[in-house]
């Protein structure tokens, strides 16, 4: 008897231990999850904020592959650190599919198609209401985004796979490539559509966000890629009408305080600060080593030596341009005991004569804008379109559909804020000419030479000659270094993407 | 009573010890010789058997003719006991002569053992169970309770990874595999499974290890025995003693010159170096900066002005202390059994400045109010302190402390004259931080505090039939915190740095609560033994990180002390219930069957499959039971067994099925704005990996139980594996996790235990021999794993071949000349005179398709020999271990084979090629820049063979009868070395090195990692 009471004792006990229903239901609680989100209009608009951060990715790296491997600039060989060896190859076309810079961008513009695919599959099946405005701001600038990804993917690797509908499984995420023509088809379909739906730009103060102005402007830049001026002569001309303008001085276009204002179609956004929306650019573009002279904040620096201009850039620039002393800076300084550059100041690029006891760098000085407050942490942003080059765009596009003389206005608006004469012959070839080297020299350090080169089909003369100059001048160049193809137009896939999805084709010549 | 406590005046703590006592003391203590004989049965004398004082060490063995002579107190109790008879306990009560019969007795295999939920005596045993008692292991020195169990077990492979205080050791059992779930089987202490560090329970406290090796053994542990299972007992009280252990040892730990990288002195590293600057005045056109001209720099321009110069490996290498001091004190009585242990532990490490300690207390007791109840309360709280020892120590921003100090210039001192550290920096090298310096100055504090409890009621209820109730927490704080003065360098950035200061920090607790009924009935030749129970176990973890950067100065190392601060915290749980039961039967103890099953639910598992059911059966047969089994006592036990299971692996991360969204902000109008993506693509479908296990085996046991064979194989087949397949980056997503893939484990596995004398002189040998190889059946869509980036990706797992096989390119010699070079497949960097990879896929040219696989990263042989000798007072024991059939990629390689003259490197490397006429050995190739990179990619050069004999452990003891008069009853002194010697052809220093430790598909590769050393120790074992 008094054994049963034990029984009976433990079966209490067993039923009071026993759990609940729930027990085994647990969430991450420092995680939202798709269960318990995008339920109402502020999730669709933070998740749309989410779609814009891949723009940085890019930007934080695109200057490897836009600009370093195009003759405006080349990079600081540091013999005894080779970990940067993979951004050299890029500027000496000595890359291959295993390049860690070509995957990070590959990785970045998928990830922000990916999220605007999220936002578009998931605003078709909401349940709660909302308003139009909403929906369009949040459709269009979605599409523009996913346009703009895709416009960097075609352009830098060519056949891509074309996602449009968000990957829920691994089922869906394995797809082949896309032709070409079906990308650009995607693109100007959701630039045309975003068109309609975005915000007119404002001023004098932007938000940052995309707006008709940018829509505009990258759809015409698409228009200019396929050739077909027609199309893009109308769409920049609209730009020219929503109230953008010039700053009088050209380096004020890219000063902190004038972010997002007048001269500003498109820029990733940055803000300095430890909340991690941080830029380092600056940190990038000047030599390796103690910042304390160049930055006045006392960090070692060992991002540095990349984007470094070259003499080439800065020989063709004319005489009297005042661009020159606002995009490039010397760095003077000594070498020390184990050959480290050391900086001590900062001088003018205009009219420099080196001193033979006194050794100098060049650098970027479109993004240098003291002071900083913390080390490797600027506000700087990184600019995607500038008014100047709509105009440049537009007077290209008019002089290529055979309307010189209308063209040249535009082309003179942009060289006279620099100081220079007027342009004024129509000849077709003559001004191609003219608006190229323009373009080179306006948009310096903006991601457009390289990009340039091979939409113009100028890149295997130009470069190939500006290889044997470079070839001669660095011993350690390899002789295969610049050995320049139609095949070197687009990058390699990315190796870990072939050796995942047997359905992709590598590009010739990788 | 009162009186004798007045008399003897000792300290009331030892009240209890004395009780004991008091028999002895009380009475005249007149001591008298005993002699006699030992028989057996049929009146021959037996040799070697063991006659022991109860309840001391005092005692003697036989000789040829069975004769014995002892000297004791006339009240004592003489203990006679030989193998393969009962035991015998005669009173003395003054009696001179005790001639004693033996009964034989096959009772040996009656030794009880532990398994999942109870225990069972070891011949009814069908699953791959191995024990270990703890006392044959506690001599050896070492943090770690892996170091001890080294090559005790078959199929029980141990590796020391890396010599870190107290965080080498990697287990694996069966050559256990997952792709992403880790080898690390289940650790379960008094019957609770522990969330936390297996290292953090202190040998001391252990009783015995039972190792469950095959499903059938493991499968009552459920989803989470897929890789066997360690069940640990701690100490517990034995009714009707008392005892007092003092165990205490130290010793000195050294590192071996073996394995030291054998890297370029001073006068070499300058020749080298100005060698390297003539080639590139001939070939590049360079000039010293310093001068404009085409002129060596200074530091090499005069190689013969160096001498040695500093051995920076050995520079951070110190011979450094270990001991520790354990307090036992156990007493048993019919009511309550209770046994506490102290002990503190502490090791400094061979690297200076770094340093681990422990103290570590256990209190289990029992109690037994009434003849069907018992309770238990057991409590163990641990408190280690890790100084400068945890991970982020070997790997400095990617390389370990000591592979920077190795390849730092060896033109550079360690300390200037003045007592400054110079940088480690000689014209064009690497800027790296002085090693040494940064040694001294890291303040690298990892305190844990740990304490497991567990209290249970058991209730007879009826006559085999009991309920047991328990009640478990594992509960542990973690609080790390580490300082990095303004002085501290890194890897490219010598300083002076920012100070800067993290804290990392978590609190966990896991509770379970389990019941079970027991039931036990015997029915004419019947036998039934029959559990179920229930459990329940949540698993709660807070964490949080706080990191200080822009301190103003070095004085404050808290992060109160920075300008700019940023910190987290979150949480993450897991909850498993489950329901298990088990039967055993046996018909007239010969034919034996078990059957068990599991029902796991786990919140880790996706929505769609929240349960899982694993069962194993198992059938025995002990032929030497049979009446038709010839009786002999040479050959006295043939037992042939068979089973199956089913185990799952749920370590799959805690919420890996949930897809959920992360903070992705950016910046609107200047300002933050909040956005949210996912970054975590879930799958509802996501469950525990399962594996099922055969396991066929046979033991014997032949010539009087002197030699017993245990052999088994096994076939394992682990399938829908857990891993975080790779999707390709266009989906938006680098990774899924999934349950893909199918892989197949075998072996076989022979214990072999012989008993080679008796007598006097006893030796024993204990051989463990395992044969086990692995292959991959599938994987998701086929789709290789791994070997895809250009650094640092070492292995493939690929079906077809084994898992995560090392994979690179394969060296083929350098370009000797142009007709070579013309002739023979490129590299986009190739030149006369640069390294040659094989053009693997034929296409004639070399890139990153030509990798191929170099080797197998798993032993396919493993082996453990224990040899013990006594001799009257003397004890000698000799542990060998070792294995064959693994290779190891140097990945070291990679630095120490740098021709870019910017690190020190093995001297092998003046062996290059500079030009046509002066090739070099034609195996390294030269130092043209930008050609560099090849050489230094994962290749067949860094693959070595990993077999390995070492001798892990010899120890020599001599025991101190000292009579009972005394308080001490009795006491042992032990000499012991360690980890003494390592037989290999593996050129770095340790070939157990795994630096991914628990990731099969990452495994081999050795980044250069804390060396391992030899502990010599003394140590001694007091009982009073």
């Amino acid at each position: 008897m008094k054994n049963f009471k034990y029984l009976l004792f433990t079966i209490v006990l067993i039923i009071n231990t026993s759990c609940e229903k729930d027990f085994l239901e647990l969430s991450p609680e420092g995680n939202l999850n798709t269960g318990n989100y995008y339920k109402n209009t502020q999730d669709f608009q933070q998740a749309l904020v989410g779609a814009y951060v891949p723009l940085r990715d890019v930007s934080n790296i695109a200057f490897f592959m836009d600009e370093m491997r195009s003759d405006n600039s080349e990079y600081d060989y540091n013999p005894k650190d080779r970990g940067g060896l993979g951004f050299e190859q890029l500027a000496d076309f000595l890359d291959d599919s295993q390049n860690g810079v070509i995957s990070q961008r590959y990785l970045a513009c998928y990830n922000g198609i990916s999220r605007t695919n999220v936002i578009l599959d998931k605003l078709e099946k909401i349940n709660f209401s909302m308003t139009d405005a909403d929906k369009n701001q949040i459709i269009g600038e979605a599409k523009a985004l996913r346009a703009h990804y895709y416009f960097d993917l075609v352009r830098h690797f060519g056949k891509v796979p074309l996602h449009i509908h968000e990957v829920l499984d691994k089922e869906n995420a394995y797809l082949p490539q896309s032709s070409v023509e079906e990308i650009y088809t995607q693109i100007i379909n959701d630039f045309t559509d975003a068109l309609d739906k975005v915000s007119l730009p404002k001023f004098p103060q932007g938000t940052g966000r995309i707006t008709k102005g940018m829509v505009a402007s990258e759809l015409a830049l698409v228009y200019m890629s396929l050739k077909q001026y027609d199309k893009s002569v109308p769409l920049l001309d609209s730009v020219t009408k929503m109230g953008y303008g010039l700053w009088a001085n050209y380096g004020d276009a890219f000063k902190n305080e004038n972010q997002n204002k007048m001269e500003s179609v498109f820029e990733v956004q940055y803000k300095d600060g430890t909340d991690g929306q941080s830029s380092n650019f600056i940190y990038r573009f000047i030599p390796i080593g103690n910042t304390t002279n160049i930055l006045g904040i006392n960090y070692n620096n060992t991002l540095g030596g990349w984007n470094v201009p070259t003499p080439d850039l800065i020989e063709s620039y004319e005489i009297g341009d005042k661009r020159l002393d606002a995009s490039i800076g010397v760095i003077e300084g000594t070498i020390n005991a184990s050959s480290n550059f050391v900086a001590s100041r900062i001088v003018s690029s205009v009219n420099y004569v080196p001193n033979p006891s006194v050794a100098y760098k060049y650098f970027i000085r479109k993004y240098y804008h003291p002071p900083y407050l913390l080390a490797n942490n600027t506000k700087e942003n990184w600019p995607v379109i500038r008014y100047s080059n709509v105009l440049l765009m537009l007077a290209e596009s008019l002089n290529e559909s055979g309307q010189s003389p209308v063209a040249l206005p535009y082309l003179n608006q942009v060289r006279t804020r620099a100081g220079l004469a007027n342009v004024t012959t129509t000849v077709q070839s003559e001004l191609r000419d003219i608006i190229a080297k323009e373009r080179r020299i306006e948009l310096a350090f903006e991601n457009s030479r390289w990009l340039d080169l091979v939409r113009t089909n100028q890149a295997i003369p130009v470069l190939t000659q500006f290889g044997i100059k470079q070839k001669a001048k660095y011993g350690y160049m390899l002789p295969s270094a610049y050995t320049i193809t139609e095949n070197r137009y687009i990058y390699a896939i990315p190796f870990r993407e072939m050796t995942i999805n047997p359905k992709l084709i590598q590009n010739n010549g990788y | 009573m009162k009186k004798l406590l007045q008399q003897h005046r000792v300290s009331l703590f030892l009240i209890k010890a004395l009780v004991l006592y008091l028999g002895f003391c009380t009475q005249a203590i007149a001591q008298q010789i005993v002699q006699g004989k030992v028989l057996d049965e049929k009146k021959e004398p037996l040799l070697g058997v063991n006659v022991l004082v109860k309840g001391t060490n005092i005692g003697t063995n036989t000789l040829a003719d069975g004769s014995y002579k002892i000297e004791v107190a006339n009240n004592s109790t003489l203990e006679f006991s030989f193998l393969g008879f009962a035991t015998k306990q005669v009173s003395v009560n003054g009696q001179s002569i005790l001639n004693i019969v033996l009964q034989s007795d096959n009772k040996v295999l009656d030794e009880v053992i532990v398994v999942s939920y109870g225990s069972q005596t070891k011949k009814k045993v069908l699953g791959s169970v191995q024990t270990v008692n703890n006392k044959d292991l506690k001599d050896v020195p070492g943090a770690e309770i892996g170091q001890k169990l080294q090559g005790r077990v078959a199929g029980l492979q141990i590796n020391q990874a890396n010599g870190r205080p107290g965080q080498g050791m990697a287990f694996r059992i069966r050559g256990a595999a997952s792709l992403g779930s880790g080898n690390q089987p289940l650790v379960v202490v008094d019957g609770q499974p522990i969330t936390g560090d297996l290292n953090l329970i202190s040998s001391d406290d252990i009783e015995s290890f039972s190792v469950l090796k095959d499903a059938s053994a493991s499968a009552l542990y459920g989803s989470r025995a897929a890789n066997g299972v360690i069940l640990i007992v701690t100490k517990k009280a034995k009714s009707g003693s008392t005892n007092v252990s003092f165990n205490t040892y130290t010793g000195i730990q050294t590192v071996l010159d073996r394995g030291k990288p054998d890297l370029m002195n001073a006068n070499e590293f300058a020749t080298f170096q100005k060698g390297f600057y003539e080639d590139k005045i001939k070939y590049e056109n360079w000039k010293y900066p310093k001068t404009g001209l085409a002129e060596i720099p200074d530091d090499y321009k005069n190689p013969e002005n160096y001498g040695k110069g500093t051995d920076w490996y050995n520079a951070l290498l110190r011979s450094a202390p270990i001991t520790n001091y354990s307090l036992n004190i156990s007493t048993g009585t019919e009511k309550v059994l209770s046994s506490n242990t102290l002990t503190y532990f502490k090791q400094e490490g061979v690297l200076v400045n770094t340093e681990m300690s422990r103290i570590s207390f256990r209190s289990n007791n029992e109690y037994n109010p009434s003849k069907s109840l018992k309770v238990g309360f057991n409590i163990a709280p641990t408190y280690q302190m890790d100084y400068n020892t945890t991970a982020a120590l070997d790997a400095v921003t990617g390389r370990p402390i000591i592979v920077g100090a190795e390849i730092s210039s060896p033109l550079v001192p360690v300390v200037n004259p003045d007592g400054t550290y110079p940088k480690p920096i000689s014209y064009g090298t690497y800027p790296l931080p002085n090693f040494y310096e940064q040694l001294n100055i890291l303040n690298l504090k990892n305190n844990i505090f740990r304490m497991l409890g567990n209290a249970f009621v058991e209730i007879k209820i009826l006559d085999g039939l009991k309920i047991k109730s328990s009640y478990n927490t594992d509960l542990g704080f973690t609080d790390s915190n580490v300082f990095r003065p303004s002085t501290y360098g890194f890897f490219g950035t010598p300083g002076p740095t920012i100070p800067s200061a993290s804290h990392n920090s978590n609190n966990y607790v896991s509770w379970l609560i389990e019941n079970m009924l027991t039931y036990n009935k015997k029915i004419n030749s019947h036998t039934f033994d029959f559990l179920i129970g229930h459990s329940a176990q949540k698993y709660e973890r807070n964490y949080r990180n706080i990191n200080g950067s822009n301190f103003a100065n070095d004085d404050i190392p808290w992060i109160v002390g920075a300008a700019t601060t940023t910190g987290t915290t979150n949480k993450n749980a897991y909850a498993i219930e489950s329901l298990f039961s088990r039967l055993n039967y046996d018909f007239k103890g010969k034919y034996i069957f078990s059957a068990s099953m599991r029902r796991d639910g786990s919140s880790r598992f996706g929505l769609n499959k929240k349960y899982g059911i694993f069962p194993s059966a198992s059938a025995g047969w002990i032929a030497s039971e049979e009446s038709f089994f010839p009786k002999s006592e040479n050959f006295s036990l043939l037992k042939l067994k068979a089973g199956f299971g089913v185990t799952g692996n749920n370590n799959i991360g805690d919420y890996t099925q949930t897809t959920t969204l992360g903070s992705t902000n950016y910046v609107f109008s200047g300002a933050l704005v909040p956005g949210l993506s996912i970054n975590n693509l879930g799958n509802p479908d996501l469950t525990w990996e399962t594996s099922k296990q055969l396991d066929l085996g046979l033991e014997l046991s032949l010539f009087k139980s002197r030699i017993s064979i245990l052999y088994d194989y096994y076939d394992k087949r682990t399938d829908g594996m857990l891993y975080q397949i790779s999707i390709p980056f266009s989906s938006g997503y680098s990774s899924i996790r999934y349950n893909v893939g199918e892989f197949k484990m075998w072996g076989h596995e022979f214990q072999i235990n012989t008993k080679n004398l008796i007598g006097d002189l006893k030796w024993d040998t204990n051989l463990n021999l395992s044969f086990l190889d692995n292959k991959v059946l599938s994987l998701q869509d086929n789709t290789p794993i791994g070997g895809v980036n250009k650094y640092n990706d070492f292995n493939r797992t690929e079906v077809g071949r084994r898992i995560g096989e090392l994979y690179g390119y394969v060296f083929d010699g350098v370009y000797m000349n142009q007709q070579e070079f013309d002739s023979q497949p490129k590299h986009a960097t190739s030149a006369v005179g640069t390294a040659r990879m094989k053009d693997i896929n034929g296409d004639g040219k070399i890139d990153g398709n030509d990798r191929t696989f170099l080797g197998n990263s798993s032993p396919k042989f493993l082996f453990g020999i224990t040899n013990t000798l006594s001799f009257r007072n003397f004890d000698f024991s000799m542990t060998m271990s070792g294995q064959t059939g693994n290779k190891i990629m140097n990945v070291n390689m990679q630095n120490s084979q740098n021709l870019d003259g910017i690190f020190n490197i093995e001297k092998d490397m003046m062996n290059r090629w500079r030009s046509p006429e002066n090739p070099g050995n034609g195996k390294v190739p030269r130092t043209l820049s930008n050609t560099t990179e090849l050489y230094r990619l994962g290749n067949s050069n860094w693959v070595f063979a990993g077999d390995y004999l070492t001798i892990r452990n010899i120890s020599v003891g001599y025991t101190l009868n000292i009579n009972s008069k005394y308080l001490l009853k009795s006491a042992r002194i032990y000499l012991n070395a360690n980890q003494v010697y390592v037989f290999t052809k593996y050129p770095g220093q340790n070939p157990e090195v795994n630096d991914t430790r628990d990731s099969q598909t990452t495994a081999g590769q050795d980044n250069g990692s804390y060396p391992v050393p030899r502990t010599i120790s003394i140590g001694t074992n007091i009982n009073f």
